[in-house]
């Protein structure tokens, strides 16, 4: 009984924090400049020409977002946080350099030991119902998306859960108090742009909540979404920003956002001028649109320092791949070079780790102990001596099954990968299933090994909640002194199904990683941080818990008339208007839509 | 209703009763160039399937024909797929589910809708009428739209004891479409097989038998079947064309064999670099039209030869 | 009249029975329905949907439930996990208009061309003209119409890049882009519709234009023209009709395809999202809604078609 209680404990959880992890195709997303100009706009957008008031654009995603958007139970993927970041602000945003600065909020300070982070809200702001932001509804928000008001909300409860409450301090100032020092808290009031703030008339709106969106953000909802059709906000006509000329922003009259899940779809209609711009990781459309990027009647912003990962994710709870010898021998046979040139057509850098370029932990290749991380070409003698040695281990002959998505690109790249692995002489069989009980499958753990897309490159803390494990053995982690015992002799890898944490899929259980993302989180020493992350990076290479593939690249490809698409300069603590910082690069939780304009 | 051969395709354009086919063929029971050009491509396709298998190989290494065109690579000359598999290949191993499923389900109708079809226009009467309104129910529902809905409903995935949804396998998604398009293929076949037996059970050896006593299976198997026989085969023939074509949309809708290869599926596959590889999509796309094309025209020479007319049906 | 009554009843017999076909795909569904639909649920929201979807019931109370609820307006909902619901009727509302608008177009195409290719084709009857007509014909009816569609999109659509090879834009939004967009999806519909016409109105009008009174009024020394789109036109143009109905069948189900791979949100397109997320209520409305209106449809032409020879309604009544 208890298990079959922890399993649907585990799907009814897990299935919500899809939020962020999704099947990749198997790698079919991604896709950098073949000119290696990744992380570099190439768009104008940041001229200085005076920006041009009103119109509309049309806007294509990657998907629909069905479930809608009542953001603390919401399944946003990165077409959906592009909504929600149309109609929702949140307490902070990083900047250019990827820090976190108040926005929603005017200070975000921790208290000396950082268990204690208080919020100050911006003045003046009113929500587009017409009702003010203030501190309680703030608190209101804040107690949805940790779970301390309702215990059935479990989405974001994993990434808050070491939230201990959250305290109005005055009409406009709100605490949080954690049960840990938590020194990067401020990225999680962003969580990759989906913790948005919202009015307490939608958080009050019970079923309707997924469908009554109310937000202070530059655009507002007025009831005119059809699902897989479109969905269209318009202007916000007292948006709390304006831009660094004083002019009202969002300069756009109405925005209308369109799923088109084909990829051919997508890039005809950018050929010929149906949709203004588009947000995509499909290296079939990247690849399409190329030869018009390169000619000039198409712009685009393309991002590769801050990306996604897509990878295979395994599950080291169950045979063959708890043993490394076989997590080993498939990260060998597959040629990630040949692979990127057809199935990507040679867009997508190979990642060696689960941090992008620019994200803190990313060890260049020349960190990693040679031979340690599998050559560009793969190595099939040595992915059959891998094999062999699992076989010494087990008595069995590696063989296992690949899950994937049932679309024909995720499908043709599992049989891209099933090839490698024949050559190596390991069986690989495929499983297709929809994508939705994909990722169900990879959530209840009954799967050996499927393709994946996470890890969105922001502050590596974000990662904790797919990452951390303690086991029952564990010590708690608010018993400090316990706790520096373990962090001072972690004890061997464990392959621990016992987890805590449900949403660790692959289910190990590092200590060395345990410690470094407690490091992580609770050193405020910026060198500490970084190397306990570089030295997470080199664990996950030395027991390929996963076997990484590419970073995904996500690119926002415009028509040439359409400008700002990065959004215009970030607030500063005394000033509203577009004077501070200038936004952040990466594009993996969309841009901000209230710097659009039409030339 | 003036009734006519009704059409399974996805909007493929009904086969209407005509005698206008005077200069495409000629009504005379001569084969003719075109007959014999017909005929041709489909002995050289079923060849193929049965043959190629066994003597083509994919390159060792996936690189070399990934993606590449038609005659851009020595020794492949209808190109290469996505991942690099040689295109011919490919077509000969979907031609020959294409056919399985093409074939299996006109057997089907034939089977169901033949013995229907019999016993309708043997026994006349109440049954008859009976029979003729079930024929008339699944006609009014379009024939794709009914097919559709029938694959995928039956060819959902299935869901486990822990409650996780378990995909359909190859197998069953193949026996699911043989099944759907059988029953969509009934009624046709049921109401040319009852409107021929209606007509021979009333003619004098039937009568003859009648009178000595034989049983009404035997006089059925005997006497009727074999005199209604061609009629069925000239109209089943059309709908392998039909049910070919049929299988080819239900795969772009996701609802063909998936995870195995079927003309339909190679395009609903290719349709994700249409712009790049437009050969993958297209080669398939030839195949079916011409294999439809072609069996439409000896479908024509069939019926001239044996007289049969659609408006009987 | 009493032919008429007889019919009527015949129609209520068929609608109910495809009613109950479309009611009884649900309970096809391979393991539970529920869980098909909604994925993982708890314990009591798993109860409640089968309460809604009254499954807790015996099956013919089930139909009547359903068949009242359809009556009604009531085509039941989407489900967007457990608790997020949405109205089938809402979706079809948006959908339906736009797959009208495609068949309509499609239509208009298919009449504007058959009728006067048809006409000249008869009466030109063996020319070359004629024979490439007609072998076109013979041809575009193995074409499927995906086929067609996937060829224009590419070469129109790709290569040449007149109009966007997929996707759709309202005739509100912008009444250019729109018929830009709708081009190629009502050409794919129409072009085997067309040859299915051209050569039903040319066999026939070849036979008309043997008849004596055209004999007649061509002695007359009417111009040929006259006698052509007057005279002969007209009666076979009865035997065109008698085909639309069954035509409108293979317009339905290859607008769906057609839809698909255009990227147009009509009704087709809602069916295979449907599918695709197993919305298994919402397949049984759509079913449903399009099998009646196809019914219905085939009910009017043979009304229409008896009121228009009033031979061929006197033939029937003594059927």
């Amino acid at each position: 009984m208890a298990t079959r209680l922890r399993a649907r404990h585990h799907l009814t959880i897990a299935s919500a924090m899809l939020a962020f992890a999704l099947v990749a195709g198997a790698c079919s997303s991604g896709g950098s400049g073949k000119s290696g100009n990744g992380g570099k706009s190439t768009t104008p957008s940041t001229s200085n020409a005076k920006p041009k008031e009103g119109g509309s654009m049309t806007f294509a995603l990657e998907a629909e977002t069905t479930g809608g958007w009542c953001l603390p139970e919401a399944q946003l993927a990165a077409g959906g946080i592009q909504v929600a970041r149309a109609i929702y602000d949140t307490l902070t945003v990083p900047d250019s350099k990827g820090d976190y600065i108040p926005f929603l909020a005017q200070s975000v300070t921790p208290s000396a030991d950082y268990k204690t982070w208080t919020i100050k809200i911006r003045p003046g702001i009113k929500f587009q119902d017409g009702t003010d932001l203030t501190g309680q509804v703030v608190k209101d928000n804040l107690d949805e998306y940790t779970g301390l008001t309702d215990s059935t909300n479990l989405l974001l409860r994993f990434n808050f859960d070491q939230v201990k409450d959250v305290k109005l301090v005055d009409a406009m100032t709100v605490a949080v108090n954690t049960k840990i020092p938590w020194v990067s808290f401020p990225s999680h009031l962003y969580g990759y742009g989906r913790v948005g703030i919202a009015a307490e008339a939608q958080l009050k709106a019970g079923k309707n909540c997924f469908k009554t969106m109310i937000g202070t953000g530059p655009f507002a909802f007025k009831g005119d979404w059809q699902v897989n059709d479109h969905l269209t906000v318009v202007k916000n006509p007292n948006y709390w920003r304006k831009d660094k000329f004083g002019q009202q922003l969002p300069y756009l009259d109405k925005l209308t956002f369109i799923p088109v899940t084909d990829p051919s779809r997508l890039t005809s209609g950018l050929q010929t001028k149906l949709y203004d711009l588009a947000t995509t990781d499909s290296t079939d459309v990247i690849n399409d649109l190329s030869s018009a990027h390169t000619n000039g009647t198409l712009n685009w912003d393309q991002d590769s320092k801050y990306p996604e990962i897509t990878y295979a994710i395994f599950n080291t709870t169950k045979a063959p791949f708890d043993n490394i010898n076989a997590r080993k021998a498939y990260a060998w046979a597959v040629n990630s070079q040949e692979y990127n040139q057809i199935r990507q057509h040679g867009l997508q850098q190979r990642a060696y780790g689960p941090f992008g370029a620019n994200v803190l932990g990313y060890v260049p290749l020349s960190g990693y102990p040679a031979g340690e991380i599998p050559p560009p070409t793969g190595d099939t003698t040595k992915a059959k001596a891998f094999a062999a040695s699992y076989k010494q281990d087990t008595g069995q002959n590696l063989s296992f099954t690949y899950t994937t998505a049932s679309d024909s690109s995720s499908l043709q790249s599992a049989q891209l990968i099933a090839s490698y692995m024949k050559k190596a002489g390991i069986t690989m069989s495929i499983k297709q299933e929809e994508q939705s009980a994909n990722i169900n499958d990879v959530i209840a753990g009954s799967y050996q090994v499927s393709g994946w897309r996470n890890h969105p490159g922001f502050d590596p803390d974000d990662q904790w909640v797919w990452w951390h494990c303690a086991d029952t053995q564990t010590p708690a982690v608010n018993d400090p002194k316990l706790n520096e015992k373990h962090i001072a002799d972690p004890g061997p890898p464990v392959n621990g199904n016992n987890c805590d944490n449900l949403v660790n899929f692959s289910h190990f259980n590092d200590s060395k990683i345990n410690k470094d993302l407690t490091t992580g989180r609770e050193n405020p020493d910026p060198a500490a941080r970084k190397a306990a992350y570089e030295d997470l990076n080199l664990e996950f290479t030395k027991q390929v818990w996963e076997a990484w593939g590419y970073y995904s690249i996500w690119t926002i490809p415009e028509q040439t008339n359409v400008n700002g698409v990065l959004g215009p300069n970030l607030p500063t603590a005394t000033n509203a208007n577009a004077v501070g910082n200038a936004p952040f690069p990466g594009l993996t939780s969309g841009t901000d839509v209230s710097g659009l304009w039409k030339s | 209703m003036v009734a006519t051969i009704t059409n399974l395709t996805p909007g493929g354009p009904p086969v209407v009763p005509d005698e206008s086919l005077t200069y495409v063929v000629p009504r005379t029971k001569r084969i003719g160039i075109g007959g014999w050009l017909a005929i041709g491509w489909l002995v050289i396709m079923m060849l193929g399937i049965i043959i190629l298998p066994f003597v083509l190989h994919n390159p060792s290494s996936a690189g070399t024909l990934a993606s590449k065109g038609i005659f851009k690579v020595p020794g492949h000359p209808l190109g290469g797929d996505g991942n690099g598999n040689d295109m011919l290949l490919e077509l000969a191993k979907g031609g020959r589910n294409s056919l399985i499923v093409a074939v299996g389900a006109v057997l089907f109708g034939l089977i169901f809708g033949g013995s229907l079809g019999l016993i309708a226009g043997y026994f006349r009467g109440k049954l008859d009428t009976g029979l003729t309104s079930i024929f008339n129910v699944l006609l009014a529902i379009p024939q794709f739209v009914l097919a559709l809905s029938l694959v995928s409903v039956l060819a959902a995935n299935g869901v486990n004891s822990q409650g996780a949804p378990q995909p359909a396998t190859f197998t069953r998604r193949l026996v699911v479409l043989v099944i759907a398009l059988g029953i969509v293929s009934i009624p046709i076949l049921a109401r040319i097989t009852r409107a021929n037996s209606l007509q021979w059970s009333q003619r004098e050896f039937v009568l003859a038998a009648r009178a000595q006593g034989a049983s009404n299976l035997r006089i059925m198997w005997r006497e009727i079947l074999p005199n209604v026989a061609p009629a069925m085969f000239s109209i089943a023939l059309l709908g392998i064309a039909v049910a070919m074509v049929a299988e080819g949309g239900l795969s772009i809708l996701g609802a063909g064999v998936q995870g195995g290869y079927s003309w339909g599926n190679i395009i609903a596959t290719g349709r994700g670099q249409f712009q790049t590889t437009p050969h993958i999509v297209f080669e398939p796309v030839v195949c079916i039209f011409l294999t439809v094309l072609s069996i439409n025209y000896v479908g024509d020479i069939v019926r001239a030869r044996f007289d049969v007319r659609e408006s009987t049906l | 009249m009493r032919a008429g009554l007889r019919r009527v009843i015949q129609l209520v017999i068929v609608v109910l029975c495809v009613s109950f076909f479309s009611f009884f795909l649900l309970q096809l569904v391979p393991g539970d329905p529920v869980t098909s639909i909604v994925g993982f649920s708890s314990p009591a929201d798993h109860k409640a949907i089968a309460h809604e979807l009254h499954l807790d019931q015996p099956l013919v109370t089930q139909y009547w439930h359903w068949l009242s609820g359809f009556v009604h307006g009531n085509l039941g909902q989407v489900y967007y996990g457990p608790t997020g619901r949405g109205k089938v009727s809402t979706l079809i509302g948006q959908s339906l208009p736009v797959s009208l608008q495609l068949m309509a177009y499609a239509m208009i195409l298919t009449l504007l061309i058959a009728i006067p290719l048809g006409v000249f084709a008869a009466y030109r009857a063996g020319t070359i003209f004629d024979r490439i007509a007609n072998a076109t014909a013979f041809g575009s009816i193995a074409l499927p119409d995906f086929a067609l569609a996937l060829v224009l999109s590419y070469w129109v659509g790709v290569k040449l890049r007149w109009v966007p090879s997929s996707g759709y834009t309202h005739p509100s939004d912008d009444l250019v882009k729109h018929f830009k967009t709708m081009v190629l999806p009502s050409t794919s519909l129409a072009v085997g519709q067309i040859a299915a016409y051209m050569r039903l109105l040319r066999s026939d009008m070849i036979s008309t234009l043997q008849e004596d009174y055209i004999l007649m009024a061509k002695s007359k020394g009417i111009p040929n023209r006259r006698v052509l789109w007057r005279h002969a036109l007209r009666p076979s143009s009865l035997t065109t009709l008698t085909v639309a109905g069954l035509n409108i069948g293979a317009l339905i189900g290859g607008a769906v395809v057609v839809e698909v791979i255009f990227g147009i949100p009509g009704m087709g397109q809602l069916l295979f999202t449907a599918i695709f997320e197993r919305q298994f209520v919402e397949i049984q409305s759509i079913v449903a809604l399009i099998a009646i209106g196809y019914v219905l449809v085939n009910f009017f032409i043979d009304l229409l078609y008896a009121f228009v020879d009033p031979r061929i309604r006197d033939a029937r009544a003594a059927l």
